[in-house]
C-alpha cells in the first residue's frame, strides 16, 4: 500500500501546476533577474581597484595598522579592491574634486571607526560604503557585546571574522568571492521551502476532520504512518528533483559561482529540500482549518525567513547576530543559506558539517512535530 | 448473528450542549439495502462517520460485522466501501487514476486491482472518460466516479451518504441500477438520501431518524401502513374559495385539506369510498374540475407524517 499511495503522490506532485511554477519557474524568473542586475555591477567593479584616499585622523598606532591591514588586505580575484593612497585631508579633498584622481576619502578616526567622503554616487561608491559601514559594525558591535556579553564575545567575533572574510575574500575554499552570491544562496533558500507547499498537503489528506479525502482516507485501511510516510518521501523527491533543475540552471545556464563543489552543493541542496518538505509536513497537520491558510502561512513563513536572512537587504542577517542571534539558528532561510556560504567560503569543512547539522536537526523537529499533531485517528467533529 | 452486519447499541454522541445521537439503535442484516432517513440534521451523517469509527462518540456501541468496531481495526475497514456525501477525489489525477488510487488503499494486487478498476469504470458507465481529469467531468459523472473510488475493491458493505445528490435523472437512474446490481452480487447497502422516491424504489428496510433518536423502521409498506394516511385524492380545479376547502375538510375520514396553485391535495384517514365522496361534494355545489385522482400514500407521506413539516436547519 505504501508503493501505491507513493506512486499516487508523486503523480500529484508533478502534477500541482502552482507549485511547479513557485518550485522551479520563481527562481529561475528571479534568478535571471538577479543575475542580470548583480552581474553589470559585479563585472563594473570587479575588473577595477577602486581609487581610494587614507587619512589617518589619530596617532594611535594600534588603529592605524589594524585598519590598514583591513584595507589593504581587501582583494578580489587576484587584484586589491582598493587602490590606497596615504595623505593629508586637504590633499584628498582636492583628488576627491577630481573624478579622475580618487573615488572617494576614507578617513581613519581616533575610536578606530571609518568614515567616507565621496564626490558622487555610483557602484564603486557604494562599494567603499559597503566597506566602511561593514568595517563600523563589526567594531560597534564587538564594543557592545564586550561591553554587555562578554560571554558571546567569540561567537560574534567568528561571525563577524565570516562576514569579514566574505568581504575580503580570503576564502579557505578559494571560489567565488561575489558579494551578490548571496542573494542566490537566499533564493535557494526559499525556494528549498517552497517545497513545503506540496508536503503541506500530507497532513489535509489524511485527517477526517480536515477534507473530505481525508476522511475517505481515514476510513480506509491504510495507516495513519504509511500514509503520512508514502506522502513525505513523495513530496521531497517531487521537490528535490523540481529544485535540482533550478539549480542546474542556475550553475550551468546563467552560470552562478556558488563557489564549493558541484556535487556538494547539489548535496546541500537536497538536504534544503528535505528540511522546507519538513516545514510543510509540520504546517499541514497544525490544526483543522482550511489548506488556504496553511499555505498563506507557509509562504509568510518563508517570506520573512528569507528576509531575515538577506533576500531583500543583504546585510540583515549581521543585524540579526547582533540582536537576535537564536534566530539564525532556528531560521530555515537562515540555516540553508548558511549551508552554502560555509561550502563556499571556508569549503567543505567543519563549520559547513555543522549547518548540515541544523538543517537535519531542525528537520527533525519540524517532522516529529508534524507526527505528532496528527497522531489522532479520530475526532469530536468532522 | 452472524448475518448481522452492522448493530448499534444505545449510540450518543454530543456537540457540547447539542445531542447529536440520543440513545440511538440500529441493526443491519446481511443483503440488505438500509435506507437511513432523516431531516437535515437529524443525525446520520454523524450516525455514518461513527460507524465508521471517524468520530468519538460519548456511549454506546458499535459492531461491524459481528466485531466490536474501532479505529484501529484496519481488517473490518477493508470490507467496507465508502462513498461520501461531497465528492471525494485527486483532482490531478485522472477517472482511471483516481480508482486505482482509492483500491489501491485496499489491494495490493497489481493485476487484481487493474481488473477492479475496469469493472467500476464499466459498472458507473465511464469508459469514455478513463483519461478524463476531473474538472472535465459533468456534475453527474463526477457522482459516478465518486461511486467508482468507494465500490471498485468490491467491499462486503458499502455505505453511500447522499450520493445522487445534483445529479441528472439519466445519472441518477444509473446510479441506482448500479446500488441494486451491487445488492443483488452480495453487498449490504446503507443507503442515505433525502429523495424518498429512490429510498422506496431501492432499500428493502428504511429507518426514519430524527432529532438522534430512531423513530420507526421497517419495509416500505409496513411503514406506510403505520401512518394515519390511507388514501390521497388530487383534484386540480381553478378557483376554490376557502368555505369549500372548509367544508370539503368535514367530509367524513378527510382529516387534512390543502389547496395551492389549482392544486387541491385531501388527506383521508381510513374509510371507503372516499374519492366518491368528493366527486358527489362538487356535483353538489356545481364545482367544474379539470382531474381527479386517488393515491395510496407514499413514503415522502410518512416521513412528513413522522417527521413535521417545519423547516431544519442544515446537516
Amino acid at each position: 500500500m505504501f508503493i501505491n499511495v507513493f506512486k499516487a503522490q508523486l503523480k500529484l506532485g508533478f502534477r500541482n501546476k502552482s507549485n511547479v511554477f513557485w518550485t522551479l519557474m520563481f527562481p529561475i524568473i528571479l534568478g535571471t533577474l538577479f543575475k542580470i542586475t548583480f552581474g553589470n555591477i559585479y563585472s563594473e567593479y570587479k575588473s577595477e581597484s577602486i581609487k581610494t584616499a587614507v587619512v589617518f585622523e589619530t596617532d594611535n598606532e594600534d588603529v592605524k595598522s589594524t585598519t590598514k591591514a583591513y584595507l589593504e588586505g581587501l582583494e578580489m580575484d587576484g587584484h586589491k579592491m582598493l587602490d590606497i593612497s596615504y595623505m593629508d585631508y586637504d590633499s584628498a579633498v582636492a583628488l576627491l574634486k577630481d573624478d579622475e584622481q580618487v573615488n572617494g576619502i576614507i578617513s581613519v578616526k581616533d575610536d578606530g571607526r571609518l568614515s567616507l567622503d565621496i564626490n558622487s554616487n555610483g557602484v564603486l561608491s557604494t562599494i567603499q560604503e559597503t566597506i566602511t559601514t561593514i568595517y563600523n559594525q563589526n567594531v560597534g558591535l564587538i564594543e557592545k557585546v564586550a561591553a554587555e556579553h562578554p560571554e558571546n564575545l567569540p561567537a560574534v567575533i567568528q561571525t563577524i571574522s565570516g562576514r569579514a572574510e566574505y568581504i575580503n575574500a580570503h576564502s579557505l575554499a578559494g571560489d567565488n568571492k561575489d558579494p551578490f552570491v548571496s542573494y542566490f544562496y537566499n533564493l535557494l533558500a526559499m525556494t528549498a521551502l517552497f517545497a513545503a507547499l506540496n508536503s503541506v498537503r500530507i497532513g489535509n489528506n489524511c485527517q477526517a476532520n480536515m477534507s473530505t479525502l481525508g476522511a475517505r482516507t481515514n476510513a480506509s485501511p491504510l495507516s495513519r504512518m504509511t500514509f503520512q510516510a508514502a506522502g513525505f518521501f513523495a513530496a521531497y523527491i517531487v521537490q528535490t528533483a523540481i529544485i535540482f533543475v533550478g539549480l542546474t540552471y542556475m550553475l550551468f545556464g546563467i552560470k552562478i559561482n556558488f563557489g564549493g563543489d558541484i556535487p556538494l552543493i547539489y548535496f546541500t541542496t537536497a538536504l534544503a529540500s528535505f528540511l522546507g518538505t519538513a516545514l510543510g509536513f509540520a504546517i499541514g497537520n497544525l490544526g483543522s482549518f482550511a489548506i488556504e491558510k496553511k499555505e498563506s502561512i507557509l509562504v509568510g513563513i518563508t517570506l520573512t525567513g528569507c528576509a531575515l536572512s538577506g533576500l531583500m537587504y543583504g546585510d540583515m542577517k549581521v543585524i540579526i547576530t547582533e540582536k537576535a542571534p537564536i534566530i539564525n539558528k532556528i531560521n530555515p532561510a537562515a540555516v540553508i543559506s548558511d549551508s552554502y556560504y560555509c561550502l563556499n567560503m571556508f569549503g567543505a569543512g567543519s563549520r559547513y558539517f555543522m549547518t548540515l547539522m541544523y538543517m537535519l536537526i531542525l528537520s527533525a523537529v519540524l517532522i516529529a512535530l508534524g507526527l505528532f499533531m496528527g497522531r489522532r485517528n479520530h475526532y469530536d467533529s468532522i | 448473528m452472524a448475518d448481522t452486519i452492522v448493530e448499534v447499541k444505545n449510540l450518543v454522541k454530543r456537540y457540547k450542549e447539542l445531542i447529536a445521537l440520543d440513545n440511538f439503535n440500529m441493526k443491519i442484516e446481511k443483503g440488505e439495502v438500509f435506507g437511513l432517513l432523516g431531516p437535515n440534521g437529524s443525525g446520520k451523517t454523524t450516525t455514518i462517520n461513527c460507524i465508521l469509527s471517524l468520530l468519538n462518540f460519548d456511549n454506546g456501541e458499535i459492531d461491524v460485522f459481528g466485531e466490536k468496531m474501532t479505529s484501529s481495526r484496519y481488517d473490518l475497514k477493508k470490507r467496507i466501501g465508502i462513498v461520501m456525501q461531497d465528492v471525494a477525489v485527486f483532482d490531478e489525477l485522472n477517472v482511471e487514476e483516481n480508482i486505482d488510487y482509492f483500491c489501491g488503499l485496499y489491494i495490493n494486487d497489481k493485476n487484481k486491482r487493474k481488473q477492479y478498476v475496469d469493472e467500476a469504470i464499466a459498472f458507473v458507465g465511464l469508459e469514455d472518460f478513463r483519461k478524463f481529469k476531473p474538472k472535465k467531468l459533468s456534475g453527474g459523472l463526477l457522482r459516478r466516479l465518486n461511486i467508482a473510488c468507494g465500490i471498485a475493491h468490491k467491499p462486503e458493505l458499502i455505505i453511500l451518504d447522499e450520493p445522487t445528490v445534483a445529479v441528472d435523472p439519466q445519472s441518477r437512474n444509473k446510479i441506482l441500477e448500479g446500488i441494486t446490481e451491487l445488492n443483488k452480487k452480495g453487498a449490504t447497502i446503507i443507503y442515505t438520501s433525502h429523495y424518498m422516491e429512490e429510498v422506496e424504489q431501492i432499500c428493502t428496510h428504511i429507518l426514519i431518524m430524527d432529532k438522534g433518536k430512531n423513530v420507526t423502521e421497517g419495509t416500505a409498506e409496513e411503514l406506510k401502513r403505520s401512518i394515519k394516511n390511507t388514501e390521497n385524492i388530487i383534484v386540480y380545479i381553478k378557483n376554490l374559495d376557502d368555505a369549500h376547502v372548509k367544508a370539503i375538510n368535514n367530509i367524513n375520514h378527510v382529516y387534512d385539506v390543502s389547496y395551492m396553485s389549482g392544486r387541491l391535495e385531501i388527506k383521508c384517514a381510513g374509510g371507503r369510498h372516499n374519492i366518491s365522496h368528493v366527486i358527489d361534494y362538487f356535483a353538489n355545489n356545481n364545482l367544474d374540475y379539470d382531474r381527479i385522482y386517488s393515491e395510496l400514500p407514499t413514503l415522502n407521506d410518512v416521513f412528513l407524517e413522522i417527521t413535521g413539516k417545519n423547516l431544519r436547519d442544515k446537516e
